[in-house]
């Protein structure tokens, strides 16, 4: 049996937290917390003039009387979150010291945790060459046994490449729901980081998009020496090198541009860019750097 | 080395190359997209990219380039061949076997042969000659390479004595014979005697091209085993060792019986000195005895010599005449000298007639009596003389003829004097030429004198003749030079006669006189010391002519196929073991005595050698495998996708 993703101690950490999502949302069961929708909650939000049909149940009387006019009373509505979690399931997620793709199950573990137990809809899914659902959507604090067993069980997709545009655009089409989306991927996808992230920034209009960037330390600051064959993980491409320093600064800046790039794609388009090196702690990550960021809070 | 072999070196070279090939340490990554966009952004930031990109194609581009150009063949005309025949004479002297640097000079004129007959045109011709003792023809006139590169690898160089002069001359011949041929000479100059050349060959001029270094020597350049005969019979082994040393040096000489160590001296040569060694030799058994110098120079062909010796025998002397009791006791009281004396009616004996033919008679003493017919046979006149001298000699009576004088220095009169000898009456001869040697002079003529007879088949027979009786003298009472003459007179004799040569020198002509040899229908060969047999050329004397000697060694003499005698050949040329390159000394010298006078004469030198001159295909062929390491290297080495 695998390792458990999450210690009862992280698990208990976690109780205390929940997602936060700085877009109006709306859902249709009410959820525990305020979407910016207005609604028939017992909050009160404004008012609005009266049009035939509106329910006459909200009309405010002592204006009706005062003033003559009629005016609606308008509540803010509590909804359920919708927490879409995309974990990069592609060979090349299998690498790294710590590997990159138990980091990422981590990540989804934690936060899909924190979204049942808020009673927010919940559904995660993995992708490499195509996007493939593994849980949810649910919610409920009994779901979380399941979402864990069910991301301790999920492995790499071996044999196929990664292509992450086809696996947004499924996640854009599909969805159509705001709330919170979770990318957890190393981006090493050879027909360029551009127009992957395109279906996310559509989605961005409506959704808090997180972004999180895995990589190894070994991707950050590569340790080779000598004559190497290095041989690609997913398509067993092969890159013959001999190591030189210009050949190591050269791929600092191609990794800082990388990263750059993705980066500054995703704040253009309003998604939010974690850069999580899987050297980092998982708890540190989780618990302050997020909370830092309004993830949680 | 021919350009089919240049390019086979290449093949190990490349079989080098592809087991050096670079071997990568395989490294399993997530991805190779950073790693392949940092080696694109490497490449684009590096200088000259462009060049770069596009290294290995120039690379192959100049290698091929470099390969064409040798294929062409460049060559560096320095010394331009105009004549349409071309004489090539190569030195296979013994000194061409000389080595330093891991190469005989032969090797290096062979070298130099081929290139020249690689620059010859092909529409012109090409004679190729070999010389040492005399000029051989190993190809004549031709065009056809195949032919010359075929005799040209026949050639061998050989262990004989260079004779320049002559081969000066015999080339000067050639040459008038065709159209202002061009001639050239390959050789190592190690060889004197241009000072010698003379006449028509004098004026005679050739392009001289000069191989091998000097090389530091030493080496026996005389040997020879000698009796003497005296009080003692001694044998003794002379030897000269020539040194060409720039300092004095100290060799070891070893004497050697049929292989095993007999005696061995130290001997101390001066710088470029020379110097005797002696050897007794009297108490060894007839066989072969080796000399040889334990010295690691790169002459090794004087370092050793070897030679026969024999068992002394005592010379045998037939006297035929009158009584003579002086002389029968003279004769008897040498115990190297069996005499025997023989009837007047009874001679010649049976046996001398065979004895003459297998060249080992008698000394036969003609005691005032003498046959019709003088047998060729060295021989004492006693009261008589000879009527078949080689010589004129007149004769002429007198009474008491008076001594006057003798030739102290002769090997019959050494020690000896005669000034109390009284002679009441003699015949004093006076003539004159080869062949006649007064010994002893009276005061109007000779009254001894040593006398050359024809032998018949050729050659020549020495005699002692005395002009007078010597029972009426009174040089036996109470003279110690009349037994001393005697004894000196059957030494020098015998030992002209029946003593075996024990050594021979390489080109010298081989005779030899084998006893069964007069019989009819038997095969007479001889197996020199190559194992290659050659049939002997018997003369009508019955003597086995073997030829010139041209290998050093043992040679053998068969009979039926039977070995029944052997004779040892040696350089022994002193010329030839001083490996200095003398001949272009002594040119230049002469060149710039004959500038002064303004005739031309002597070799033009060939500044640089024919092979450096020419051939610069090599030198593309390497830069083109150069070449290949380089992009071998820039292939392996290089980053890529």
């Amino acid at each position: 049996m695998s390792e458990p993703l999450l210690d009862q101690d992280f698990i208990a950490r976690l109780e205390r937290l929940e997602l936060v999502s700085r877009k109006i949302v709306s859902g249709k069961l009410k959820g525990e917390r305020r979407s910016r929708r207005r609604g028939s909650s017992t909050e009160f939000a404004d008012f609005r003039p009266y049009v035939p049909g509106d329910d006459l149940r909200f009309l405010d009387w002592n204006i009706l009387g005062r003033l003559d006019r009629l005016f609606l009373r308008v509540f803010l509505e509590e909804e359920d979150l919708w927490l879409d979690i995309l974990v990069d399931a592609s060979e090349s997620m299998r690498w790294g010291d710590p590997d990159k793709f138990t980091y990422a199950r981590r990540v989804a573990a934690a936060l899909g945790y924190i979204g049942l137990v808020q009673q927010d809809r919940v559904r995660v899914s993995a992708f490499s060459s195509r996007l493939r659902p593994i849980f949810g959507p649910a919610r409920g604090r009994r779901q979380a046994k399941r979402l864990l067993e069910q991301l301790e069980s999920l492995d790499v997709e071996r044999g196929e490449g990664t292509h992450l545009a086809p696996s947004f655009e499924r996640f854009a089409r599909t969805g159509g729901r705001t709330g919170i989306a979770v990318v957890v991927t190393d981006f090493f996808d050879r027909e360029g980081v551009e127009n992957a992230l395109r279906p996310l920034v559509a989605r961005a209009a409506t959704t808090d998009v997180f972004v999180f960037h895995v990589l190894a330390p070994q991707e950050l600051h590569p340790e080779v020496a000598g004559d190497l064959r290095l041989v690609d993980l997913e398509d067993g491409e092969a890159a013959e090198i001999t190591v030189s320093r210009p050949l190591l600064d050269a791929y600092q800046r191609t990794l800082d541009r990388f990263r750059g790039t993705i980066q500054m794609r995703c704040r253009s388009a309003g998604m939010h860019y974690v850069s999580a090196p899987t050297n980092v702690p998982f708890d540190q990550l989780l618990l302050g750097y997020l909370r830092r960021r309004g993830l949680l809070r | 080395m021919t350009p089919i072999w240049w390019l086979l070196a290449f093949i190990p070279a490349l079989v080098l190359l592809y087991f050096l090939k670079l071997k990568r340490e395989e490294v399993t990554i997530s991805s190779t997209l950073l790693w392949r966009r940092s080696i694109e952004d490497l490449h684009v930031n590096a200088p000259f990219q462009r060049l770069r990109r596009s290294l290995l194609f120039w690379i192959q581009l100049l290698g091929l380039c470099l390969l064409i150009v040798a294929i062409w063949r460049p060559r560096c005309d320095s010394v331009a061949i105009s004549g349409r025949d071309v004489i090539l004479a190569i030195d296979v002297s013994a000194s061409m076997k000389a080595r330093a640097n891991g190469a005989t000079r032969f090797e290096l004129a062979r070298d130099e042969a081929l290139a020249l007959i690689d620059r010859v045109g092909r529409s012109d011709r090409l004679m190729l000659l070999a010389y040492a003792q005399e000029v051989e023809t190993v190809q004549t006139l031709t065009a056809d390479r195949a032919l010359l590169l075929e005799a040209l690898s026949r050639l061998s160089p050989r262990d004989l004595p260079t004779d320049f002069p002559a081969v000066v001359e015999t080339l000067s011949q050639i040459a008038r014979g065709l159209d202002s041929p061009d001639l050239w000479i390959i050789g190592d100059a190690s060889h004197g005697g241009i000072e010698d050349i003379s006449g028509e060959a004098e004026r005679f001029q050739y392009r001289y091209v000069p191989v091998g270094e000097s090389v530091a020597n030493v080496g026996i350049v005389q040997a020879d085993v000698r009796r003497t005969y005296g009080h003692e019979v001694r044998s003794e082994l002379f030897a000269r060792i020539a040194s060409t040393f720039d300092e004095a040096t100290q060799w070891t000489v070893r004497l050697l019986w049929e292989d095993r160590i007999a005696d061995a001296r130290e001997v101390s040569l001066d710088p470029k000195g020379r110097e005797g060694v002696v050897f007794d030799v009297s108490s060894l058994k007839a066989g072969r005895v080796t000399l040889e110098i334990e010295a690691e120079d790169g002459f090794p062909l004087d370092d050793r010599v070897v030679l026969f010796i024999e068992d002394p025998q005592p010379i045998r002397v037939l006297i035929v005449g009158e009584e003579n009791p002086w002389l029968d006791d003279v004769l008897r009281s040498s115990t190297e000298v069996r005499s025997a004396r023989v009837a007047k009616e009874s001679f010649p004996p049976a046996e001398l007639e065979r004895e003459i033919l297998e060249a080992n008679p008698p000394v036969v003493v003609f005691d005032r009596w003498l046959p019709e017919t003088i047998p060729p046979a060295p021989a004492i006149f006693i009261g008589c003389r000879p009527n078949d001298g080689t010589a004129s000699v007149d004769y002429a009576e007198r009474d008491w003829p008076a001594i006057v004088d003798w030739d102290r220095l002769h090997p019959v009169l050494r020690d000896l004097a005669f000034e109390s000898v009284r002679i009441r009456r003699g015949e004093v001869a006076t003539g004159a030429g080869v062949g006649f040697h007064c010994l002893v002079d009276a005061a109007d003529g000779c009254l001894v004198s040593a006398q050359t007879r024809p032998r018949p088949g050729g050659g020549t027979v020495a005699a002692i003749v005395l002009g007078f009786d010597i029972l009426e003298s009174n040089w036996p009472l109470g003279h110690f030079s009349f037994p001393l003459f005697f004894d000196n007179a059957i030494s020098w004799l015998g030992q002209a006669e029946t003593q075996r040569r024990s050594r021979w020198a390489t080109g010298e002509t081989l005779v030899a006189s084998p006893r069964d040899i007069a019989r009819s229908g038997v095969v007479v060969e001889f197996r020199d010391p190559a194992g290659d047999k050659r049939s002997a050329v018997v003369d009508s004397s019955g003597r086995a002519l073997f030829g010139r000697l041209e290998r050093a060694g043992i040679h053998e003499l068969l009979v039926d196929g039977k070995v029944v005698d052997r004779f040892a050949a040696n350089l022994l040329d002193a010329s030839e073991s001083n490996l200095e390159p003398r001949l272009l000394k002594a040119s230049a010298e002469d060149g710039d005595a004959a500038g002064e006078s303004g005739a031309p004469a002597g070799p033009v030198v060939a500044e640089t050698s024919i092979r450096a001159s020419r051939d610069l295909w090599p030198w593309f062929a390497l830069a083109a495998l150069a070449l290949v390491l380089i992009e071998w290297y820039v292939y392996h080495r290089r980053t890529y996708i």
